[in-house]
């Protein structure tokens, strides 16, 4: 189910998500390796490299996992109680409190991962999935 | 990564007239004896002469650390992680930009500046470089009239890093001023970022 769609332009070649109170000495310091992946992650973070553009970058919060075939940046802990999402060089903004304030499973997919063509990212809470709410052709949005 | 050569940097520098750190390079050598500073103090950090009274009693170090030097503000960048963009700031700096910033909360103003300056055929002409502006977006002073160059990817992505970093840590409100220094700018490119 979709629980937040946010429009992001991004800033400093990347879209950041995760949670601003989470120590700043701990956010990724964009490695070489990471670069290479294009994702750059901390305990509390998650920041995706995206070249230069004027659009906007969709970010969908969802619950459940993703489908098969989505083009998966990350799928580990991320430990986050109110997320922001971002464009990169900026404080809080854009937040969703979320109902538990610990290190929580997150999936996050995106249309491809291709750097230069990441338009839509999708951040999936596969713990808040609520079996008594299904996603139906209504919810497909 | 670019070769240095002695013809890049110097007259750059000499205009900032600097702080300067430049040890491992001829260079480096010429432009710390022309502004006559000891080869120790001038290992540090780089800002335009007008600031060096303003880091002066603070390390590197900790102006890594603590991102502030007493009461100020600092948002430091490390030529070390990102050679181009600190050429580009000190170019800057040496065509009178400021190095003394005021922050800017709005989002949308941001976007204005941002837009103004690496407009969409600046982008396709810099590309697959990545516009780097200077005055920040996220500063009052940025947008119109701010400097553009083409730097890598990854040192874009570092610096919104850095950037972010110093601004949550200062707990920045809208209009602070922040002061924006050069780190181990020995690693300062002498060249501009080819592609």
């Amino acid at each position: 189910m979709l629980l937040l769609r946010q429009p992001v332009r991004p800033s400093h070649g990347q879209v950041c998500l995760g949670d601003y109170k989470s120590d700043p000495d701990t956010w990724p310091e964009w490695t070489d390796a990471e670069f290479e992946r294009g994702v750059a992650t901390s305990p509390g973070m998650i920041f995706i490299s995206i070249d230069d553009t004027s659009e906007f970058v969709i970010v969908d919060v969802r619950d459940g996992t993703p489908s098969t075939g989505e083009a998966v940046l990350f799928d580990g802990v991320l430990d986050v109680s109110t997320l922001s999402v971002t464009g990169g060089g900026t404080t809080t903004a854009q937040s969703l409190l979320l109902p538990d304030s610990r290190e929580q499973k997150v999936t996050i997919t995106a249309n491809g991962t291709d750097r230069s063509n990441i338009r839509h990212v999708t951040i999936h809470f596969p713990e808040y999935a609520d079996p008594d709410m299904p996603d139906g052709a209504w919810m497909n949005l | 990564m670019s070769t240095k050569t002695k013809s890049g940097l110097l007259p750059i520098l000499l205009a900032v007239g600097a702080v300067v750190a430049v040890t491992q390079t001829d260079i480096a050598q010429e432009v710390i004896n022309s502004v006559d500073i000891e080869e120790k103090e001038a290992d540090e950090v780089l800002v335009p002469p007008s600031f060096r009274g303003r880091v002066k009693e603070c390390t590197p170090e900790q102006l890594t650390k603590d991102r502030r030097c007493k009461d100020l503000p600092v948002v430091p960048i490390d030529a070390e992680k990102m050679p181009y963009i600190a050429r580009h700031i000190s170019v800057a700096w040496s065509t009178g930009q400021p190095a003394l910033l005021h922050y800017e909360v709005d989002l949308k103003a941001r976007e204005l500046k941002n837009r103004s300056v690496c407009t969409p055929a600046r982008l396709a002409e810099l590309k697959p470089k990545s516009c780097d502006e200077y005055p920040f977006k996220s500063a009052k002073e940025g947008g119109p009239g701010a400097s553009t160059q083409g730097v890598p990817t990854i040192e874009q992505n570092r610096q919104g890093g850095a950037v972010g970093r110093a601004y949550t840590v200062n707990r920045l409100q809208d209009g602070d001023a922040f002061l924006v220094v050069i780190i181990n700018p020995g690693q300062i490119a002498t060249e501009e970022f080819e592609g």
